[in-house]
């Protein structure tokens, strides 16, 4: 597989701290209500980033909502593509999803199918009351009917690009840089 | 008419006779074999051997040719053809037949088809009791004068020692060896390969060697009792080979036989993939047991390599290990697996053909095995060099039960003469002429 | 690359990253069973054959549920018939499946290396449910999972295996499985039921009961199979419980006191266990069970995705 070259960063440190602060306010306006609100990272990107939001919920409003990690693995549509089978991580959700606001976590919002498989694993534990989806890049090229309630950057990329978040948590800086092969032409990639 | 055989290496280890000459066949004995350039005359037939080997016709102590009763397998055709393919002239046809071979009717059934498929000679060992039953005795005498060579229960061995007694004592007068095929079947149990580490590792019922031993060293003890001829074959096992040893030595009339494949292949190969070719009886030991047979065999405490030829069909064959009939080819191979041992400098080339000719022909007491003046006209001559990639397609019998397919073994029967008559010539074979 | 299929025939011939590999995954797919909707969309489309030639009722059940809960579809086919009608048996069988084209074959049998004799006949992926003496991985991997859960790790554990080791799938499985994952496993029965060589799976032999499980920190107990009396393995039930069973006295005496108890089922309760160790504070049997399910849910979704060809 090429590598590919980064071409421009769409967001550095100060800007992704500012974006997670920025949503964390807008999901507690919205909810209202922070005792039955839930957030639940989709693995990988989106487990810390939904921990860093509760802890700025927890820091602003003093309440500690809940964090879930979800493996959307099994739900994928294209899960058998591949040539083995990919690997499956645990999902854990310590609270009770019924009748919550549940608010799914992701880096990147692209085709929209991560969310689909998200939402139907997601619905698998219970009836929440409600699903919102916040993501810290919505890249565009949607693939099926689908929003995020909150987003970080609208970023505007052709489908040979791709968006990689990067964070302290699993990559040693916080960043979001666009990044495509060294030709000009090739295969799509992106989350 | 006579057929001069030229220019190959003559090698007899009967006579002796080792160096380039010209073997001279007239009607069906050998009329002589010379050392300097003998000149046909022109009514003769010349078979060019430079480059080849030219010995006597290999005799088979142990095979299994299918007919009467399990044709879809083999037939005397068939397998006759693959024996004279193989460079066997002779070969000794069980008597675990269906129905057995424990009457005249069948044993002369054996022979006539023998003669009339006109390849190797076909030499029935009838059974010692009836049914191969192990309870009552054949009629030996009936037997030997329709044409039995031995007399033995085929694939086992008479389990009541008495009634074993009583068969070699009686076949004494006959004249006849015994055959035993040495396992006691309750220690064998329902094993389907050597017991040890291996089935071990691959969860199947083993046959401990102990249950060759145990048979080899009763019957040596009871043929030293009654002075019979006993033949054990074909055998396994490293304590069969001590015990032979030792009754040899204390002067007990006993020759031993060992299959080729036995000679190559150990338990492990079975655990590769639990591959039902390598399902055979006896079974497939580990590495000490084929070392101290391959010694043996080069020391002549074994006097004899078998083809232990028993051909089963995919319907025998393609099925759990568990359930899968015992047995693989062997006329074909034969000759290539002694020869291998030969380049790995195991036996000599003279020793390699004297445990498939002359030795064999000395446990039958037949006229065999030897390039004289006067000895029947059975000659093989074959290449020594040449390789042979054994192919199913290629096979003369009709079973293809080897686990040799594909792989490439070293000898090339070209010509094979039976009685004077050339019953099988490669295509490209060195030139007959006439 | 074109993709080839991956059985599961047996834990030797598994390179030990993959055991480990299948036990994370394992791992992953307990929670479904917690869920409100235990069921999740992986394998739909697919089709799971449960072939069982040998009456087996809890693995099958087991492997039934771990294909419902991945949406695969289900075809249980059981001939418990001795298939002594040689030959057309299990390769008719195998062809007139293969004919309906399934995704996976789950196999029972009571003849070592079937799973490996199908794998060669048919197009589908294998996974041994048990064949013959030989193995029953699945068993295998769920007891290591069972140990780790409740150990954290099974480096460096001391096993007892007891029981009828010669004829016992789930103890060359286990003994296989544990060993490589580095625990120290000691087998022990009567000699009549050590097979020759077995220490090379990775064991030590012993036919002291006592000596087997002090110090042990996990005790498995194996089914002994009362027909095998009539081949002479041992004179009576009798002697056997009182020699190789465990009972509540033996533990206490002769094991550490946070020992654990395991047993593949099903229980010959006051033969080579008794109900109050079976029933006990240290047995773990019914996490075994649980985990049962996990493991074929991990291997049959393992198992789907095949491999890149070699």
């Amino acid at each position: 597989m090429t590598e590919l070259v980064e071409r421009r960063r769409v967001m550095d440190e100060a800007g992704m701290r500012r974006a997670i602060r920025r949503i964390a306010h807008e999901i507690v306006e919205r909810a209202g209500d922070t005792d039955r609100l839930a957030l639940v990272g989709v693995r990988t990107r989106g487990v810390p980033l939904a921990r860093r939001l509760a802890q700025v919920i927890a820091e602003a409003e003093g309440v500690g909502v809940p964090v879930g990690e979800l493996d959307i693995t099994l739900y994928r549509d294209d899960v058998f593509d591949g040539l083995a089978a990919p690997e499956v991580r645990p999902t854990l959700l310590p609270f009770e999803v019924e009748g919550r606001t549940v608010v799914l976590v992701d880096d990147v919002l692209y085709t929209g199918r991560t969310v689909r498989a998200a939402l139907d694993a997601l619905m698998d534990w219970g009836r929440p009351r409600r699903i919102c989806l916040a993501v810290l890049v919505d890249r565009g090229h949607r693939e099926l009917p689908i929003h995020a309630d909150f987003v970080g950057a609208t970023v505007e990329t052709t489908r040979d690009e791709s968006i990689a978040v990067r964070l302290s948590e699993t990559d040693a800086e916080d960043a979001v840089v666009l990044r495509s092969r060294p030709e000009e032409r090739g295969e799509s990639h992106g989350t | 008419m006579r057929t001069f055989i030229r220019g190959g290496r003559v090698l007899c280890p009967a006579t002796g006779f080792d160096g380039t000459g010209t073997v001279v066949v007239e009607g069906d004995r050998i009329a002589g074999v010379h050392a300097d350039n003998v000149e046909p005359g022109p009514e003769d037939r010349v078979i060019d051997a430079r480059g080849r080997v030219v010995a006597p016709g290999f005799v088979d102590l142990h095979a299994h040719l299918g007919e009467p009763g399990e044709e879809h397998k083999e037939d005397i055709a068939s397998g006759a053809l693959a024996a004279v393919k193989g460079g066997f002239t002779s070969v000794a046809v069980a008597s675990a037949t269906e129905p057995v071979n424990d009457a005249r009717a069948v044993t002369e059934l054996l022979a006539t088809r023998g003669r009339a498929v006109g390849k190797a000679r076909i030499l029935p060992v009838a059974a010692i009791t009836r049914g191969g039953r192990g309870e009552r005795l054949t009629e030996m005498f009936d037997l030997r004068d329709g044409g039995a060579v031995a007399l033995g229960d085929g694939a086992r061995s008479v389990a009541d020692a008495g009634v074993l007694r009583r068969a070699m004592e009686y076949a004494r007068a006959v004249g006849l060896p015994v055959f035993e095929h040495p396992e006691d079947a309750r220690l064998a149990g329902a094993g389907v390969m050597h017991e040890g580490t291996v089935s071990t590792r691959l969860g199947l019922a083993g046959v401990p060697a102990a249950a060759e031993d145990v048979v080899v060293m009763r019957d040596l003890a009871i043929a030293e009792h009654t002075g019979a001829r006993l033949h054990l074959g074909p055998v396994s096992t490293r304590g069969a080979v001590r015990a032979l040893r030792a009754a040899r030595e204390a002067g007990v009339r006993v020759t031993c036989a060992v299959s080729a494949a036995h000679l190559h292949l150990t338990d492990e190969a079975v655990a590769e993939a639990y591959d039902t070719n390598l399902r055979v009886r006896p079974p497939l030991r580990p590495a000490e047991h084929v070392d101290a047979l391959r010694a043996a065999l080069a020391d002549g405490t074994i006097d004899a390599v078998a083809s232990g030829h028993h051909p089963q069909s995919p319907v025998e064959k393609q099925v759990e290990f568990d359930l899968a009939e015992p047995g693989m080819i062997g006329l074909e191979l034969a000759l290539g697996l002694v020869l291998r041992l030969v380049q790995a400098g195991v036996l000599t080339l003279a020793t390699a053909i004297e445990r498939l000719s002359a030795g064999p022909a000395r446990v039958l007491g037949l006229d065999a095995g030897r390039l004289a003046a006067g000895a029947p006209a059975d000659v093989v001559v074959f290449d020594p060099d040449a390789r042979v990639r054994i192919e199913a397609a290629a096979l003369a019998s009709r079973s293809r039960n080897t686990p040799f397919l594909g792989q490439a073994l070293p000898g090339k029967v070209d010509v094979t003469l039976v009685g004077g008559r050339v019953v099988y010539s490669a295509e490209s074979a060195t030139e007959v002429w006439r | 690359m074109e993709r080839r299929r991956r059985h599961l025939l047996d834990l030797a011939s598994l390179p030990t990253g993959e055991i480990e590999h299948l036990l994370d995954l394992a791992e992953s797919f307990t929670d479904i069973s917690r869920r409100r909707i235990k069921k999740v969309p992986t394998l739909r489309g697919m089709t799971v054959v449960n072939l069982f030639m040998e009456a087996s009722t809890r693995t099958r059940v087991s492997f039934e549920l771990a294909a419902k809960r991945l949406s695969a579809d289900t075809l249980n086919l059981s001939s418990s018939g001795s298939s002594t009608s040689k030959g057309e048996t299990l390769l008719d069988t195998a062809r007139n499946l293969g004919a309906m084209r399934p995704d996976i074959i789950v196999l029972r049998h009571r003849h070592s290396g079937a799973p490996h004799f199908l794998s060669r006949n048919l197009d589908a992926a294998i996974v041994n449910a048990g064949d013959g003496w030989h193995e029953h991985p699945t068993q295998g991997l769920l007891d290591c999972l069972t140990i780790r859960q409740h150990l954290k790790k099974i480096e460096g554990l001391r096993v007892a295996i007891i029981g009828d080791i010669a004829h016992s799938r789930v103890a060359r499985s286990g003994i296989t499985a544990l060993s490589r994952l580095g625990a120290e496993v000691v087998v022990c029965g009567p000699p009549t039921m050590v097979p020759p060589g077995i220490e090379t799976l990775g064991c030590t032999v012993t036919f002291d009961r006592d000596e087997a499980i002090a110090d042990a920190d996990v005790v498995m107990m194996l089914r002994i199979q009362k027909e095998r009396l009539g081949e002479e393995l041992f004179p009576s039930e009798r002697e056997y419980a009182r020699r190789y069973g465990l009972s509540r006295a033996v533990l206490e005496r002769a094991a550490r006191p946070d020992a654990l108890v395991m047993h593949p089922g099903p229980v010959n309760r006051g033969v080579e266990l008794d109900p109050d160790v079976a029933d006990g504070p240290q047995s773990i049997i019914l996490d075994q069970v649980a985990n049962g399910l996990a493991v074929r849910m991990a291997v049959l979704y393992h198992c789907a995705g095949g491999e890149a060809a070699a």
